[in-house]
């Protein structure tokens, strides 16, 4: 397996040095629009001709290289263009006042450097949004420009300050040396530094970047420097071209340079993107330009082509995405030209059905007897088979469960239902009428709504608005929005579901727990007779659940059906009459509830037996290794004090909002404490610096991984590594051997699947990104390990092996916090539990306590139940 | 509770921040001269924020979306070189607007369908619509300088109703229709629910192919009514009117009228206001006599120095906010 996951690594690294397919793709265009200007233009192919392309593109490519790494680290510059001017104009300034040739380059590039620390002081440090902050500065610079050269150019006479815009050595021009160098410095700067790999980790996720120590704020600072200097050394590159510094210099060049970029293959959204490919792309745009300015042809053509090309460059580099929209669209007129009903497979049926359906719907759904049948439903993506021969059916009045482990195939289930995902063979029958669902209009058209694991509330929109979106009601015909039915309809249905909520309340605002609610309530208002719910309690207290239950009653006192995901047993055999089961996209089996316990249930999730999830190692307990005295944040956490011994796993339990991951928060240095000292093996820490708190063996895993936890689009290998590199780089270079093996020893020891080092996290299922995670924590050697929700949306199996590991680092003498929302896994694992009420620690309770007792306290009844259980945990121990 | 409305109201003061600074700006540069106060000179003021007006509004619309439109500052001089073209060639005013509004769809809707249709980034695909629209101005405007004198637009850009200017009523009747359009239909709700969340707008049932070919379109439309306006003013048109300052004031304007750049966020008013704030800057510098090679100096100075107060308060918002959503149930 080793030595399988080390040949998959090394093509990793040399996709990150940019030996990509697309940049190959990339430069098979650009060679072959240069033999097509060849052919049209004898004179095109001269080798001084190619160099003088090369020496053309030198400053867009010298400073398109800085710019890869302003956008791969998420950020826009559109100044470099001003820069270039401003730069230019200092250094043509200085030579007036009789400054040294030599120091007049240092002059433009400090100076562009100097502008360039203004765009990243706003951004990094100001928190202006990249695009405003450089857009502004490029109007400072230009006026700046102006405002010192008065509108005049300043003619230079030849010497340094002009050698390296106009020199050759032998026939190759200097400013092409000085970009081949650029390249060169770069593509080691993002493949082999330190410094790249931070930079991909702040644009793929500034916030786990910022959990795993990374001087966020400072990268994206530095990109903007350096994109200033690399503007300014284009600056004193362009000097040397015409001999004099130009106030109108790099007019248009931010455009230019970004285009350079992108067609590069960079993407604009960060995380992603390659030097090399820049440096294709800006040899392109240097091919085009010059093969155009051959072929004579007029400026505004010229403007023309320069706009196609951007657009052919972007959609080659989105090739995947079309090619799959061209299937799609070819599948959907096959499927037109077909007789109707004749497809077995695909279940091809045109639009009308579903119209047809929502009738049949109307009089069926008086009779109450709905059913929706899959039938061998399959659906494949690139190189996965998500779902396969699955075939159940749901009806009217009954809770079917859908239960798997992660990755099992349930959320694309859930998406082909919700008209997100068409399948690619089986079929979907409502009432025994096929049925075809294309988009979510046509999911809820068939009566079909789901409510999604992540939520689809738009959260800059109140809560009246998201109810009806999608559905606003309208005065008739007209478009206009019939805001107060709406906000009355919203205010009714709140009331009798007992939600807290005003209609016009913005739903960011509001708790996780409405936002769960109000996703129930736009269920209820779409009188929808199939109701899909993913995983509604994960985000819910106990309070909150009850609710929902007594929701789902009513529901199904409708006459409505529901499917219901859960990792959670006891609503399964709560809520559910029938259990249909996935495993790894296939259909295991269906089974009424009666007929399956837990242990069962379980086998057939996971295919073999797992007998103990939440395993318990007694380890007798060391010196105090974590010490929190009366810390409370000015905010939801009051004031908590507990101790963590080596080798003890001490839980936090309590209500959502009952300050618990804030405790975790303040001992982690993310947030800072306003009162109250944390000392770590008897040392304080200093507050709110993460670096210092894992400096003093202190590990954090935070609560919601995708926000936190690792950067989506970067390798498990790289992931692993982010937070160990940083004591373990030499000289701020990556030690590439020792990254890989590292990278394969975690996942050996914490079972991720598949076991490619190379793997983006963000295609990897819940358990195994939470796994991912974890590994890059204990990566780092931590002697405090603070875990919040570490097996919050994660499957069975994943959970044993991540309990597995912890109990292992108990059994080393790790000291464990961890926060859980899940009961059970607090009671099996800890050996202490302290409980949170309303931002207070309210009691603590020995192992062994019930859950009752532990509620009790949750829900601030009596600190007298809980000296009461601790005495007698006490005197059951003596 | 009192806090919690205390709280509350602080959020409402915050919102109307825009205002607020608007205010401050005035007094500043009134203090610094009284010329600047002059009611002659704030109907000036009003006059030079209304193309940058119609032009935000558009960008509010596409920022609203999560999106942004490059191509809008060049579009601008596209339709206004196609319709003084029209009026020259001895067209009348209404087949001169009615080819400019082709020309605004004919842009808007490539923008929308690459956007929408072939899921380009918005940058990326007005960037290049932004390249092909200055090729096409250029092809179109061969003699360079076109005169216009047509009396109905010359009403528009010159005359007056009462003290105020026609050119201002018209701006306001659009902004008041916008922001009708936002708060009351469909396309409204719907814009700011992509740029929220565009995910959560498709799963319940928003068709965004569509609903970003429209937003694109709307901007589209916005970019004639600001050539329009532009035409109006003055007589002399050339392919440099609108452009890249033109739509950077723009996007400027709905920015510090408090639109985010992220989506999801902003409101009519706020970029209207934001117009007024960008028109009084610029004017403001040339009343107290600045070189006019420096003023691009001293606007990009004061338009930091704006974002940093818009930054600050937008900080201060967001802490306050946080406090109410986190007190406890």
């Amino acid at each position: 397996m080793r030595s399988v996951s080390q040949n998959a690594g090394a093509g990793a690294w040399r996709g990150r040095l940019g030996a990509s397919s697309a940049n190959v793709t990339l430069l098979a265009m650009t060679a072959l629009l240069a033999l097509v200007f060849g052919a049209l233009e004898p004179g095109f192919l001269d080798p001084d001709n190619l160099l003088d392309i090369g020496q053309q593109s030198a400053v867009i490519a010298i400073v398109a290289f800085a710019m890869t790494a302003v956008i791969v680290a998420r950020g826009i510059d559109i100044s470099v263009g001003g820069i270039v001017a401003a730069a230019g104009m200092l250094a043509g300034t200085a030579y007036d006042a009789g400054v040294p040739q030599l120091l007049c380059i240092a002059v433009a590039v400090l100076g562009g450097a100097g502008i360039g620390a203004l765009n990243g002081a706003l951004i990094g440090f100001a928190g202006i949004s990249p695009f405003m902050a450089t857009l502004a500065t490029m109007a400072f610079a230009r006026g700046l420009t102006l405002s010192i050269s008065g509108g005049n150019s300043v003619a230079i006479e030849p010497g340094p300050l002009t050698w390296l815009g106009s020199a050759t050595v032998g026939p190759v021009p200097v400013s092409l040396l000085v970009a081949l160098l650029c390249l060169a410095v770069w593509a080691w700067v993002f493949g082999r530094t330190l410094y790249g790999r931070w930079l991909y980790a702040v644009g793929g996720n500034a916030a786990a970047a910022r959990a795993s120590l990374i001087p966020v704020r400072t990268v994206q600072w530095s990109t903007y420097v350096l994109t200033g200097a690399s503007a300014g050394l284009g600056a004193v590159l362009t000097i040397g071209r015409v001999s004099s510094a130009q106030p109108l210099a790099g007019n248009g060049l931010e455009f230019t340079v970004i285009t350079a970029v992108i067609v590069g293959g960079t993407k604009l959204m960060g995380g992603e993107g390659s030097v090399v490919g820049t440096a294709i792309g800006s040899l392109l745009l240097g091919v085009v330009a010059t093969g155009l300015s051959f072929m004579e042809v007029s400026q505004d053509l010229v403007f023309v082509i320069t706009g196609l090309l951007i657009l052919v460059a972007v959609l080659a580099n989105q090739r995947a995405a079309a090619i799959a929209a061209a299937r799609r669209t070819l599948r959907r007129l096959r499927a037109r030209a077909r007789p109707h009903g004749a497809a077995p497979a695909g279940g091809a049926r045109s639009g009308d059905d579903a119209g047809a359906a929502t009738g049949a719907q109307r009089s069926q759904a008086q009779a109450g007897g709905r059913e929706l049948r899959l039938e061998e439903v399959g659906k494949s993506f690139p190189g996965v088979r998500a779902l396969d021969g699955v075939s159940f059916s749901v009806r009217s009045g009954e809770v079917v469960a859908l239960m798997g482990e992660n990755g099992a195939g349930k959320s694309t289930l859930v998406k082909t239902l919700g008209g997100v995902h068409e399948p690619d063979d089986g079929r979907m029958l409502l009432d025994g009428a096929p049925l075809r669902l294309r988009s979510a209009a046509d999911a809820q058209a068939a009566g079909i709504r789901v409510i999604h694991q992540h939520f689809s509330l738009a959260p800059d929109l109140t809560a009246a608005e998201n109810l009806f979106l999608g559905a606003e009601p309208t005065w008739g015909p007209l478009p206009l929005v019939r805001r107060r039915a709406m906000h009355a309809r919203a205010r009714r249905l709140f009331d009798d579901l007992g939600l807290d909520v005003r209609p016009g309340d913005r739903v960011e605002t509001l708790s996780v727990g409405q936002r769960q609610m109000i996703e129930v309530a736009k269920a209820m208002l779409s009188e929808a007779w199939l109701v899909v719910m993913d995983e509604p309690t994960s985000a819910l207290s106990n309070r909150e659940r009850d609710r929902l239950y007594a929701l789902i009653e009513r529901l199904l006192g409708r006459g409505v059906g529901i499917l219901y995901i859960s990792h959670k047993m006891e609503e399964i055999f709560t809520l559910a009459q029938r259990v249909v089961v996935l495993r790894d996209g296939r259909f295991v089996g269906e089974r009424a509830i009666e007929e399956v316990d837990e242990r069962r249930l379980i086998e057939l999730m996971v295919g073999r037996d797992v007998d103990n999830v939440f395993p318990h190692v007694a380890v007798e307990p060391g010196e105090e290794l974590l010490r929190v005295d009366r810390v409370g944040d000015g905010g939801l956490l009051r004031e908590a004090s507990l101790r963590v011994r080596a080798g003890e796993v001490v839980a936090l339990a309590g209500l959502m909002g009952s300050g618990r991951s804030e405790v975790l928060r303040c001992v982690a240095g993310l947030d800072r404490p306003a009162s109250g000292s944390i000392a770590v093996a008897g040392r304080p820490l200093p507050p709110g610096r993460p670096a210092a708190a894992s400096a003093a063996g202190v590990a954090y895993v935070p609560e919601d991984r995708h926000a936190e936890g690792f950067v989506g689009a970067m390798s498990i290998r790289d992931n692993v590594a982010l937070a160990w590199l940083r004591r373990h780089s030499r000289r701020g270079t990556v030690p590439r051997r020792a990254v890989t093996e590292l990278a394969g020893e975690t996942i050996e020891r914490l079972g991720v699947r598949p076991p490619d080092p190379a793997r983006r996290v963000d295609v990897l299922s819940g358990g195994n990104q939470q796994k991912v995670v974890l590994g890059k924590w204990l990566a780092t050697a931590p002697r405090v390990l603070l875990l919040d929700e570490p097996t919050r949306g994660v499957d069975v199996g994943a959970k044993a092996e991540i309990h597995q590991a912890v109990a292992e680092l108990k059994r080393r003498g790790v000291a464990i916090l961890m926060v859980s929302s899940e009961l059970p896994e607090v009671l099996a694992v800890a050996d202490r539990i302290v409980v949170m009420h309303e931002g207070r620690a309210a009691g603590e309770l020995p192992r062994g306590a019930s859950e009752n007792d532990v509620m009790a306290l949750a829900f601030g009844q009596g600190a007298a139940a809980a000296t009461a259980v601790a005495a007698a945990g006490e005197e059951g121990s003596a | 509770m009192t806090a919690q409305h205390r709280k509350t109201a602080v959020l409402r003061l915050l919102g109307i921040a825009p205002v607020l600074l608007l205010v401050a700006l005035l007094v500043v540069f009134g203090l610094i001269d009284g010329r600047v106060v002059d009611p002659d000179n704030l109907r000036n003021v009003a006059v030079q924020a209304a193309p940058i007006a119609l032009l935000a509004l558009g960008a509010h619309v596409v920022l609203l979306s999560g999106g942004i439109d490059l191509s809008a500052g060049f579009a601008v001089g596209l339709c206004a070189v196609v319709i003084a073209q029209r009026l020259t060639g001895g067209d009348g005013l209404l087949v001169a607007l009615l080819v400019g509004l082709a020309v605004a769809l004919a842009v808007g809707a490539v923008n929308g369908l690459l956007v929408g249709y072939a899921k380009l980034p918005p940058f990326v695909a007005t960037l290049a619509t932004m390249v092909m629209v200055q090729g096409a101005t250029l092809k179109l405007a061969t003699s360079g300088v076109l005169l216009t004198n047509d009396p109905t637009l010359r009403t528009l850009g010159v005359e007056r109703v009462g003290p105020i200017p026609v050119a201002v009523v018209a701006t306001a009747v659009v902004g008041a229709l916008m922001w009708a359009a936002m708060r009351g239909t469909r396309f409204g709700i719907r814009t700011g629910a992509i740029g929220s969340d565009a995910d959560a707008a498709r799963f319940s049932g928003v068709d965004l192919r569509r609903q970003q070919l429209l937003i694109y379109v709307v901007s589209a439309l916005m970019v004639l009514a600001c050539a329009v306006l532009v035409v109006s003013r003055t007589p002399v048109v050339t392919p440099n009117v609108g452009g890249v300052s033109l739509l950077l004031d723009a996007i400027a304007a709905a920015v510090i009228g408090g639109t985010s750049i992220f989506g999801g966020r902003g409101t009519v008013g706020g970029v209207l206001v934001g117009a007024l704030i960008i028109a009084l800057v610029t004017n403001a510098l040339r009343v107290f006599g600045v070189d006019p090679s420096s003023l691009d100096l001293y606007k990009g100075t004061i338009i930091v120095i704006a974002l940093l107060l818009d930054a600050a308060i937008r900080i201060a918002r967001s802490r306050v906010a946080a406090g109410v959503a986190g007190a406890p149930r």
